[in-house]
């Protein structure tokens, strides 16, 4: 099991594991793009360290393709292998012809179902407990019932859709071998074609996202120069159908789950994705 | 810059009775979209969106007869008709959703609304002839997504919400052989659809009557009603969350009776190559449906009368007044950040 370390881009004096692989960049919010001279100034720091280099990339507007080519043909006179986790297909088929690039399925394309409600259906215990009588427009009351998913149902919310054969045929011929996914508190059932490996990411499981940050209540300038995390702590939102708290970081809202699947292995998983510093509230 | 030149747009209009198809052709329809939800993938896969992104019977056809109904009275009445099969799938279902495809199809449907890269590659291999529609749940955000997806034969991409009119333009300009739509009326969400994992459940609000099927089957001397999801509260994007800072509001429900609108934008979409223009709100009343199609088509009218220089929003927020019977209001604007040419 390869032990890959995010770390925050905006830290010029981040502490680098030496030897590891290390993950740079942002995945959901195309303004918070590493600024070109700060990113290249971690590459060669990694390459003296003898670290891997991994850019996560985000969804990206036509006007910002041109800034991710730059930093694609600059780290490319860097490295003689680098990844880059692709959130946006624009990007991937951008990475795909690329030198020393290698292009990998990032979490926003592996589409996994993350609401972590979906863990509760899954519950047996727990929804008999809310069974109750309901009132129908015509007047009559019902018993609201539990009615345990089926198989396929339940093996359909533990797998990503990007993990169908003709699919990961499809990217592996354009060099593709690795997909990135969530933790999902339901767990997950996969089983990869040959050739393919995924990376698991621990804590944060991504949930949804909106183009532009206003979760925060992020002001329109930061971090518009991306030398600062404008968005740098995850705020707890509650509620109480949700099993447990959503996290609202930028433009995204995540929830955490640390418990790792037991049979990681099993599943083709060979890499664990750690933020570091941890989000505030799992330490 | 802005081109002024104005092709008149085809609205799509959202059905789930074939009864419904004449009277929203009549109101200005040029093609209708629907989903499908049938018994038998009910008991697999639950009545939640997963086979299309709208949750239930009610906004879906929900056996085979009333799908293959639509598209024969679609027909019938000259128009296009679009199947949803628009969210992710697993491996597993993917034969059954392209049995929907072929029954689709074979009565008559034109093209399918999509998402999924298996369902295209399998689309691909099957030569269905149907038409297949990117669906607003395959984001695209630059030219080289798009070209992406048109290894997958797509001939029309239905733009994601948060796009600016300019960003259209720009999409649209770069790949002129293919047709673009945008959502102009209901569904707005600030959620990016297809990045957003809040599942569409069925829910139960205490103490409020509600549409549900229940069975006969006595309990307590009561009928039932199944669910998997006993504590669903809502759509993710609808709840009031709690948080430190107090509570997070969500953006305005959606609400039929006051939409979230873009007519006064038509004139600019139809400018930034927007070809088709979509109704969202498959699971509406019949009347409402119609209501929509027809102000809509009346906003269209309103931007064919005036050239750019002289188009101003003022007829059309009018227009919504006199349909809706109140303001539209900036929290209703699809596109609220747009700065339009005021004469």
């Amino acid at each position: 099991m390869e032990y890959a370390y995010w770390l925050k881009w905006q830290d010029t004096a981040g502490v680098i594991p030496s030897g590891a692989r290390i993950y740079l960049g942002e995945e959901c919010c195309e303004r918070k793009i590493p600024a070109l001279d700060l990113l290249m100034s971690w590459a060669w720091n990694l390459k003296d360290s003898g670290c891997n280099m991994t850019l996560v990339t985000p969804l990206v507007s036509e006007s910002v393709l041109g800034q991710l080519e730059q930093m694609l043909d600059r780290l490319s006179r860097v490295f003689e292998s680098y990844e880059v986790v692709c959130n946006d297909w624009g990007v991937f088929s951008l990475a795909c012809e690329r030198p020393f690039c290698q292009q990998v399925v990032g979490r926003l394309l592996a589409r996994q179902d993350t609401d972590p409600r979906l863990a509760q259906i899954l519950n047996y215990d727990f929804q008999k407990s809310q069974e109750r009588d309901v009132r129908h427009v015509d007047g009559t009351i019902a018993r609201l019932t539990y009615l345990p998913p089926p198989p396929e149902y339940e093996t359909h919310l533990r797998r990503p859709s990007i993990i169908t054969s003709t699919v990961l045929d499809y990217l592996g011929r354009t060099g593709a071998g690795r997909l990135e996914l969530n933790n999902t508190l339901q767990g997950l059932d996969i089983t990869l074609t040959s050739g393919w490996k995924a990376s698991i990411y621990v804590p944060d499981v991504l949930v949804t996202m909106k183009r532009h940050c206003s979760i925060c209540n992020l002001a329109d300038d930061e971090g518009k120069d991306g030398a600062i995390d404008c968005s740098p702590a995850y705020t707890e939102w509650t509620h109480p159908s949700f099993p447990l708290p959503l996290y609202a970081k930028g433009n995204a809202l995540y929830y955490f789950n640390q418990i790792l699947p037991d049979n990681c292995e099993n599943l083709d998983i060979d890499r664990i994705v750690s933020r570091l510093p941890e989000p505030a509230s799992c330490t | 810059m802005m081109t002024t030149l104005y092709k008149k747009p085809i609205i799509a209009a959202p059905v789930n009775d074939p009864g419904e198809v004449a009277s929203l052709v009549e109101a200005g329809a040029g093609e209708v979209y629907c989903g499908f939800l049938p018994e038998r993938w009910r008991q697999h896969y639950s009545s939640y969106d997963s086979l299309s992104r709208r949750q239930g019977i009610i906004a879906n056809a929900s056996n085979e007869e009333t799908l293959v109904e639509i598209a024969r009275e679609a027909q019938r009445t000259g128009v296009p008709a679009s199947l949803a099969l628009n969210v992710r799938y697993s491996e597993g279902m993917l034969p059954e959703v392209l049995d929907y495809a072929a029954i689709w199809k074979q009565a008559g449907g034109q093209s399918v609304l999509v998402s999924d890269l298996g369902l295209l590659l399998a689309l691909q291999k099957e030569h269905l002839g149907l038409q297949r529609y990117l669906s607003i749940l395959a984001p695209v955000f630059n030219s080289r997504a798009l070209n992406f997806y048109k290894h997958f034969g797509i001939s029309r991409i239905v733009l994601p919400r948060s796009l600016s009119l300019e960003e259209m333009r720009v999409l649209t300009q770069s790949s002129p052989n293919i047709d673009f739509e945008a959502m102009v009326l209901n569904d707005r969400c600030e959620y990016i659809d297809g990045f957003c994992s809040f599942y569409h459940g069925i829910a139960f609000p205490p103490g409020v009557s509600t549409f549900f099927n229940y069975h006969q089957e006595m309990a307590e001397q009561k009928p039932l009603v199944y669910t998997q999801d006993l504590s669903y509260a809502g759509h993710g994007c609808q709840l009031q969350f709690r948080s430190v800072r107090g509570t997070i509001r969500p953006e305005p429900h959606d609400d039929c009776h006051q939409p979230h609108c873009a007519a006064c934008y038509i004139k600019r979409l139809a400018a930034s190559g927007i070809g088709y223009l979509k109704i969202g709100g498959r699971g509406l009343p019949s009347d409402i449906k119609v209501k929509a199609v027809r102000f809509i088509a009346r906003a269209c009218q309103i931007a064919e009368q005036h050239s750019q220089a002289s188009f101003s929003r003022q007829p059309v927020k009018e227009l919504y007044r006199e349909v809706y019977g109140r303001d539209c209001g900036e929290n209703r604007c699809y596109y609220p950040g747009e700065q339009i040419r005021e004469v």
